[in-house]
């Protein structure tokens, strides 16, 4: 994996994280907000300034990619790349839970 | 429709002091329509409502401004007009505080500082060290230091120096309040 890619997105902000978990289908900024609103019980919020950024930051870096563009509205979903740095994150994730378990036993 | 004019100045560390004076005038029946500089509200009458307003000092390209605004719709948010690189931009108030928000981390929030630093405060002073600060010093070694050309230096330096205290404590409250988080 690239260095520049693996220095900000491994590990990755939580919200990074959503955003790509939710790009693994294909949707648009205010869809992924309103996904991740749903998977984190409204305890996360992103404003369309915050999506417009990540968002144009993870298409240049090439984990997510533009789609098609219907009403205005740009869709993305995420590529191989993504899918791999999405992966890592998991496993990093899977880690921190097992840790958290082997040391509430 | 009936229409004011307000002259009020904020400085490149106020804005968020502007936007809540813009949400106030709008809950009490003016809304904004149009701002010039230095300082130039256009306000028209309107039913008093719950609004919230934001500033925001981009560099986004003229393209991407457009797809800018088109998600800011989805969002409930409005552009308005822009003055001086500030995009204007307001929505319905929401019960809930991060609904009202355009950038909803604070690192975005430290980079539009930065930028404003960047943009205007350091040309800012630039001119100051440039221009005023060598006339200043002319005046005072040339031997009329009490003319009263030398004196519209005094004041402009005077000015200078009052104006970039009070915004590098603006600044540097900002950059407390935002740039707290590391890790």
């Amino acid at each position: 994996m690239d260095k520049h890619i693996e220095k900000v997105y491994c590990p990755m902000t939580e919200s990074a994280f959503y955003i790509l978990l939710s790009l693994q289908q294909e949707r648009h900024g205010y869809g992924i907000t309103q996904r991740v609103k749903e998977l984190t019980d409204d305890h996360i919020t992103i404003g369309p300034g915050t999506m417009y950024g990540t968002l144009s930051r993870m298409e240049k870096d090439g984990l997510i990619r533009f789609t098609q563009e219907r009403e205005k509205r740009k869709y993305y979903l995420i590529t191989p790349l993504g899918t791999e740095v999405l992966n890592r994150e998991k496993e990093r994730i899977r880690h921190l839970y097992r840790i958290v378990q082997e040391d509430e036993q | 429709m009936t229409q004011k004019r307000v002259l009020r100045f904020f400085d490149l560390t106020e804005y968020e002091a502007e936007e809540k004076w813009l949400s106030e005038m709008h809950a009490s029946g003016w809304k904004v329509v149009k701002a010039a500089v230095p300082g130039i509200y256009t306000f028209e009458e309107c039913s008093p409502a719950s609004v919230v307003y934001k500033l925001e000092f981009s560099d986004r390209k003229a393209s991407e401004q457009e797809d800018f605004h088109a998600m800011c719709r989805d969002y409930g948010w409005s552009y308005l007009f822009s003055m001086n690189g500030w995009d204007y931009y307001c929505k319905e108030a929401d019960q809930a505080e991060e609904n009202n928000e355009l950038f909803t981390d604070d690192s975005s929030k430290l980079e539009m500082i930065r930028r404003v630093m960047l943009r205007r405060f350091l040309p800012f002073t630039l001119i100051f060290a440039a221009v005023v600060l060598p006339n200043v010093i002319m005046k005072l070694l040339g031997g009329h230091a009490l003319d009263i050309a030398a004196f519209k230096w005094y004041v402009l330096a005077f000015f200078y120096v009052c104006a970039a205290l009070h915004m590098g404590i603006g600044f540097y409250r900002l950059y407390c309040r935002y740039g707290g988080k590391t890790a």
